[in-house]
């Protein structure tokens, strides 16, 4: 019986743990204004937001002048992309979508 | 014995000399009414709306058609330079079938391009809309160019602009460097082939105030390789042993007026020591020394506020020096000042009008002992005029006209047109013709006979002026829209000189290599190439691009020493695969590109040797490149391959132990078979 007990607690723990580790129900996606501009402004963003830990997609508009990021809310969340995109020497405020 | 012949003259004399007559009567008119047009591209208007200058790098695959540009222009992007090792300018065109690199021979590693089937030395090389490494410094120069140092490359088919000059008579290719704007002040390039191959590359891009007024880039490069390879056993390298030494600095000053100052300098070192194996007793060697010492000037002043009317002026000086010696008994020696002025008025003050006036100098002065030493200068001088009508969005019409002054063969007109056609967003037609000319440097510009012991007979040391027009058109079906990044386009140009320096191998007179003029053969004589190309681009998955890309070349030349008209030395047709997978975030990038290169006709004189050419032409064989990027932040690693099929031309030199018979200018092929490399690529940007 005993056995038992252990066996269903251990497989509801796995089954919890996996639905809370499903990193698809984990990932967000913002959309930053920002003051890039240039070739050059989507090149640096590219190369450098890319590598934050939790990004899992980016995508810079020019025409826009926005970023979309898609990230890994158990790793990132949206004040620290912010701030990386502004020690890039970029302007990043969320955009009410 | 005439071999396959693959198509017949498509147009006959009757319609080159119709065309020839429409394109001189449209490039007259705006002569009779108003002048106008121009691009400056590179001198002028490249910060309207940003620092950053090149508006189509960095995005999509590293090869693509550019769907702006008036004239067929394939563009190999920042990205498209990444793809392979692409140590030096030659090598980034292995992956485009639009330019077929080779050897110039067997020893000395000198490499050359074609385009439109006819040599490099037909397309004129331009550093940011300046004309550059032109006679003798030509040779060797496609390796003078690092590719790290490049932001990106355009490659222009056909006659395009008359701003530059008339030299232009297959394309031009145009590179655009690492700019004083970008914003890493650290860049640094290093990688190591199997060979013992290794280069290394830095830039710097600095902008030395805050209101960004001044910016400036230095770039570094030096390679060499440290071992004499021998893979096929004939006692002769593979590669030269090498040492390059190339510094640039480049500078850029953008006034409150938008006034913009660019100037910089440039210096090179390059040694090369080929030939028979070191440890051999005696070894016949080719001891190659180049020195390259230059500098520019170019300035755009706007004369309104709006910068729709203003003066470009650009100001360029080079001094080049080769000494090449060939065994014991050959030497070329020689040395090249060159000093270019262009001065530019444009107007753009007519939303469909634009025109562009100007006035050209190209002055060299050459000096070159071959036996005896000769000394000649080589001026044109030059007014010109272009004129553009944009009609809206879809139609753009630019006709150019320059008057020349040669003093060795006084004046002549330089008459060009342009069409640009857009009746859907999702189809581009487009078509250009028009007139090139430039003074032969025979020697510098067939180096590679120089790696004979044939005696040179002719006119090798007189400089005729070339003469060839070239016409052609483009249709770009962009499939499922202008922005569905799938495309097919085809591409037609022919090329016909009116006067060439011809080099023959005449099969009666082994010992011999002839240089005469097209004119000298009279009537007979003729030299055209038609080529046909046919691309395609997909993107079948995100982040996984395909494209494919076709050319055959008809290329004919009588040659009195021959037995038929067919070009030699020129693939009848070429095929180039790419396929490039980018994870997420491109964090990891897999490159691939397979090439088949067609046969050539070989020389009358290489038929049968050892047994091989008995049909009068070369090997069909393939190439294979693959190459795996790995990027963290500010730091990519790359592994890759080249030539994986290991295919090597048999026997690229003739007669090696024969002093008299000894030819080693006969090159079709790859010499060095399989090489790996790996190498590593640091960027560090401003924050």
């Amino acid at each position: 019986m005993k056995r038992n007990i252990f066996f269903g607690i251990l497989a509801l723990a796995l089954c919890l743990s996996a639905a809370a580790g499903n990193p698809k129900n984990r990932l967000c996606t913002v959309t930053y204004r920002s003051s890039v501009e240039c070739e050059q402004c989507r090149k640096k963003v590219e190369a450098n937001i890319a590598f934050e830990k939790g990004v899992r997609d980016l995508q810079v508009d020019l025409s826009a002048q926005t970023i979309r990021i898609t990230f890994d809310t158990a790793k990132t969340d949206t004040a620290t992309l912010g701030s990386a995109i502004r020690r890039l020497g970029y302007s990043a405020k969320v955009c009410e979508e | 014995m005439a071999g396959p012949r693959l198509f017949p003259y498509l147009c006959s004399d009757t319609m080159t000399r119709a065309f020839l007559t429409c394109a001189c009567a449209l490039a007259l008119l705006p002569f009779g009414s108003a002048l106008g047009q121009t691009d400056t591209t590179g001198i002028y208007g490249e910060r309207k709306d940003s620092l950053n200058s090149v508006v189509f790098t960095a995005q999509g695959p590293g090869n693509f058609l550019s769907r702006s540009k008036a004239v067929r222009t394939e563009v190999i992007s920042a990205a498209g330079l990444c793809k392979m090792a692409c140590c030096n300018l030659a090598e980034s065109f292995e992956n485009t079938a639009s330019v077929t690199v080779g050897y110039s021979d067997a020893v000395t590693g000198a490499r050359q391009i074609r385009l439109l089937g006819q040599s490099g030395i037909y397309t004129q090389l331009l550093d940011e809309n300046r004309p550059v490494l032109r006679g003798i410094a030509a040779p060797f120069g496609l390796s003078f160019i690092p590719g790290q140092w490049l932001e990106s490359i355009q490659i222009a088919k056909g006659v395009s602009s008359v701003l530059n000059g008339a030299e232009a008579m297959t394309g031009q290719i145009n590179m655009e460097h690492r700019k004083p704007t970008d914003e890493q002040p650290l860049f640094i390039q290093a990688s190591v082939m199997h060979d013992t191959k290794a280069d290394i590359n830095a830039a710097s891009s600095l902008q030395l105030d805050k209101t960004g007024r001044w910016s400036t880039v230095l770039l570094g490069h030096a390679d060499a390789n440290f071992m004499e390879m021998d893979r096929n056993g004939d006692g002769f390298m593979d590669d030269p042993r090498q040492r390059q030494l190339s510094l640039s600095n480049r500078w850029l000053y953008f006034g409150p007026d938008g006034t913009q100052v660019r100037f910089g300098v440039r210096a090179i070192w390059d040694y090369r020591k080929g030939g028979q194996l070191s440890g051999l007793v005696r070894p016949w060697q080719t001891d190659i020394h180049n020195r390259h010492y230059g500098g520019y000037v170019k300035a755009g002043i706007p004369l309104n506020e709006d910068n729709s009317t203003n003066f470009a002026a650009i100001a360029d000086y080079s001094y080049h020096d080769l000494q090449a010696g060939f065994g014991t008994d050959r030497r070329y020696d020689a040395g090249q000042h060159t000093a270019f002025l262009n001065l530019l008025y444009q107007n753009q003050s007519h939303e469909n009008h634009h025109f562009t006036l100007g006035i050209s100098e190209m002055l060299d002065h050459y000096r070159e002992a071959f036996g005896r030493t000769e000394t000649s200068t080589l001026s044109d001088l030059g007014v010109f005029g272009e004129y553009t009508f944009h009609g809206g969005e879809r139609f753009s019409a630019i006709v150019g006209l320059r008057g020349d002054w040669y003093n060795l063969s006084g004046f002549h007109a330089t008459p060009r047109l342009t069409l640009k056609w857009a009746p859907a967003p999702w189809l581009v037609l487009r078509a250009n013709g028009g007139r090139g000319l430039r003074y032969s440097i025979p020697l510098a510009d067939n180096f590679g006979v120089l790696s004979s012991s044939r005696q040179l007979a002719g006119d090798y040391l007189s400089h005729p002026l070339e003469d060839a027009w070239t016409y052609g058109a483009n249709a770009t079906w962009h499939i499922g829209g202008a922005d569905s990044g799938t495309y097919l386009s085809f591409d037609f140009f022919r090329t016909r000189f009116f006067e060439q320096m011809l080099v023959d191998y005449p099969a009666g007179e082994p010992e011999q290599i002839r240089f005469y003029t097209l004119s000298s053969l009279g009537e007979k004589g003729r030299s055209a190439t038609t080529n046909y190309q046919l691309d395609f681009g997909i993107e079948p998955l995100p982040r996984f691009t395909v494209t494919l890309t076709g050319r055959l070349t008809d290329a004919r030349q009588t040659l009195s020493g021959q037995s038929d008209d067919i070009k030699p030395m020129t693939s009848l047709y070429k095929g180039v695969l790419n396929l490039q997978y980018a994870t997420r975030l491109n964090k990891w990038i897999f490159d691939f590109t397979a090439a088949i290169n067609g046969p050539c006709r070989v020389w009358d004189v290489m038929r049968g040797y050892k047994g091989m050419y008995e049909n009068g032409y070369t090997d069909i064989y393939p190439l294979l490149y693959a190459q795996i990027t790995k990027r963290f932040r500010g730091v990519d690693i790359y592994i890759g391959g080249e030539n994986l099929t290991d295919f090597r031309q048999p026997d690229p030199i003739l007669h090696p132990d024969d002093t008299h018979r000894f030819d080693a200018s006969l090159v079709w092929g790859p010499l060095a078979g399989i090489r790996l490399y790996a190498g590593l690529r640091i960027t560090l940007w401003k924050i």
